[in-house]
């Protein structure tokens, strides 16, 4: 038997599945969660990473302005002033670019405008003080100019810038390392869950396989059960029908040597009857004729003898030999069609059946009775003859006992069951009440009211032959408003018989 | 050129004591008087038709018919039919079986070996009675021949 139901292995798949789908569910959204997120450390990092560049850029624009005012005033030459501008161009962009870009690293919580305002604003000094000085050198004021540059006010103001340029460069560097960190965490929690996942993956596949493995087994266990089982019950049903047929032809047997034993006797019964009786003759004629006294009781006690006693003794025993003989006849009849060898070909059903009815067709019509096949009868490998005496003598039973009064209705049916073909003749007739089921099927036996002529052969004939088919005839009836018979062979009688013939 | 021939001894091997006598009683009647040699089994019948040592020897110049019933209590009337058809001395015996089967197969059994003729005893004594007589008139007219 089928252990574990189907409905389980569906239920522990379903739960795998959806297992599985969790997990991949939760790879999928780690990916997207931690993806993300190292998308914002990413753009972060390369804010701060801008901030660096952009304060490094702010230097470098008041170092070239200042390298450039130098040359100028060195060489006087008028080409160095083409970088001072360029220089202070740039300044002027990158201060704006940084007091935007430094307010967005961690969305302005990382560098406070202050200090960047601060840096801005000495930047802008510095620039003014390389302009003020170019515009003393340009007017001639070189006491002055050379007065401000000792002053060391301008490699103040650089340092100041510096040290103030290096803060923020510091906080920026910060900010990049800490989200650096933060991506290599998310990566790395990241990989770790794609492991994770993978690895349930692989355990929930192993488990659904392991399941499924387990399911197949048992299914094949189930399936081997199944057909040792089934081969089981073949072997049963071909023991039972061994069996019957064996008792049959016992029964077979057994009638032969009945019959022609008891003929034996019945001859000498008859051959020495027929001598008494013509000894009587003798003795009758002789009696008649011997003159006597009439008076003597002896002489009519003799006459009484010769004239009634032995006549009607000798009848007697004429008429039960008589019946005895047809008794004996019948068996070896039914004997000798039990020991006929049978034949099995391939019949087609239908016709065989149409065939019997047709060979009785007067019967049914003189008995107003209707007779039909319902649907298709299995065609068998079985033999003709028996098979048509069975439903001659089923079919003719039904117009025989029909109910008065209630128009006859005759069908036959056929179906096949496992290694059997099953027919039915079924009728409206009177009926046939339980407790003569058995009897029916005996020999000389007849149920019911006796009003039709029959010597209750041919339903016994029927279970023979039945049986000797590799089945068996039986009825079913409730007495009063029709009987069915059903007859059961084996639908093959070649592949049946197999061991039996050997 | 033809001697006389000797006489023909019927043997009847027959185990129902009834059915030997009808039978002898209406052979008869149909005016057979040959000597009629009874047999209740076959192993005496055997003896007697193929001697003691079984050589068939025994027959020689002892010309005979026999009358056989195949039920048998010691053997069955075929296996007797077998052995003298088997036999040279007695094979040109003339068999007639006589028997209650009119099994088709049966017959067509004892024709096979060798039987002469096959005779059902009906139940029906008039057609039994019938039945012997003319065995009886078909024995009268019968040449056995005779072996040296």
């Amino acid at each position: 038997m089928l252990r574990l139901g189907g409905g389980r292995f569906v239920g522990y798949n379903l739960l795998l599945l959806a297992g599985g789908a969790v997990v991949l569910l939760m790879i999928v959204s780690a990916a997207f969660i931690f993806s993300s997120r190292s998308q914002v450390h990413a753009t972060e990092a390369l804010r701060a990473a801008r901030v660096d560049r952009l304060v490094l850029e702010f230097i470098s624009d008041l170092v070239d302005a200042e390298t450039a005012q130098r040359g100028y005033i060195i060489t006087s030459n008028p080409t160095y002033l083409e970088p001072y501008e360029k220089a202070l161009g740039q300044f002027t962009e990158d201060s704006a670019d940084l007091r935007l870009r430094a307010a967005e690293v961690d969305e302005g919580r990382a560098i406070a405008p202050e200090p960047v305002e601060e840096l801005i604003k000495l930047g802008q000094t510095k620039m003014d003080l390389v302009g003020r000085n170019l515009a003393e050198f340009r007017a001639g004021h070189l006491d002055q100019l050379r007065l401000v540059l000792a002053s060391d006010q301008g490699r103040v103001l650089m340092d100041q810038i510096r040290q103030k340029g290096a803060v923020i460069r510091d906080i920026a560097a910060s900010v990049r390392v800490a989200r650096a960190a933060a991506m290599r965490d998310a990566a790395f929690m990241l990989t770790t869950m794609i492991t994770l996942g993978v690895a349930m993956i692989v355990v929930l596949t192993a488990g659904a396989t392991m399941v499924m493995i387990r399911h197949i087994k048992q299914i094949d266990e189930a399936r081997q059960e199944l057909i040792e089982n089934n081969q089981e019950l073949e072997s049963r049903v071909r023991e039972r029908t061994e069996a019957v047929m064996r008792t049959n032809d016992e029964l077979q047997r057994y009638a032969y040597i009945v019959s022609h034993d008891l003929r034996a006797p019945l001859v000498n019964i008859m051959g020495f009857t027929s001598e008494l009786e013509s000894a009587t003759e003798r003795l009758t004629t002789y009696v008649r004729k011997v003159d006597g006294d009439d008076e003597n009781p002896d002489r009519a006690d003799a006459l009484l003898a010769v004239d009634e006693d032995i006549p009607e003794a000798l009848g007697f025993i004429h008429s039960s030999m008589k019946r005895m003989d047809g008794l004996i006849n019948e068996i070896l009849k039914l004997s000798r069609a039990g020991r006929r060898v049978l034949e099995p070909v391939p019949l087609d059903m239908q016709g065989l059946v149409s065939e019997c009815i047709d060979s009785i067709r007067q019967r049914f019509d003189e008995a107003g009775a209707e007779v039909r096949i319902e649907g298709r009868l299995p065609d068998v490998v079985s033999d003709r003859s028996a098979l048509q005496q069975i439903f001659t003598n089923l079919l003719d039973n039904a117009t025989k006992y029909l109910k008065d009064g209630r128009p006859g209705q005759i069908a036959v049916r056929g179906r096949l069951e496992r290694g059997s073909a099953v027919f039915e003749v079924e009728d409206n007739g009177r009926g046939i009440a339980e407790a003569d089921f058995e009897r029916i099927f005996e020999l000389f036996r007849r149920a019911g009211i006796q009003d039709k002529p029959g010597e209750g052969i041919g339903l016994a004939h029927t279970r023979m032959l039945s049986r000797r088919l590799g089945g068996d005839v039986s009825v079913r009836s409730d007495g009063e408003t029709g009987t069915t018979f059903i007859v059961t062979i084996a639908r093959d009688l070649v592949l049946r018989m197999g061991r039996n013939e050997t | 050129m033809s001697k006389e021939p000797k006489p023909v001894a019927i043997i009847m091997i027959e185990d129902d004591e009834g059915h030997a006598r009808l039978i002898e009683k209406n052979i008869r009647r149909a005016g057979v008087t040959n000597e009629i040699i009874s047999f209740r089994n076959g192993t005496s019948a055997i003896t007697y038709l193929l001697g003691a040592d079984g050589s068939g020897q025994a027959a020689v110049g002892r010309p005979s018919l026999v009358l056989l019933d195949l039920n048998l209590p010691d053997m069955t009337g075929i296996d007797i039919l077998a052995r003298l058809k088997a036999n040279e001395h007695t094979r040109r015996t003339p068999v007639i079986v006589l028997t209650t089967t009119d099994d088709v197969r049966e017959i067509q059994r004892c024709y096979d070996l060798g039987a002469n003729v096959y005779i059902t005893k009906p139940l029906n004594y008039e057609s039994f009675a019938n039945a012997i007589r003319q065995l009886g008139l078909f024995l009268s007219v019968m040449q056995i021949p005779e072996l040296d």
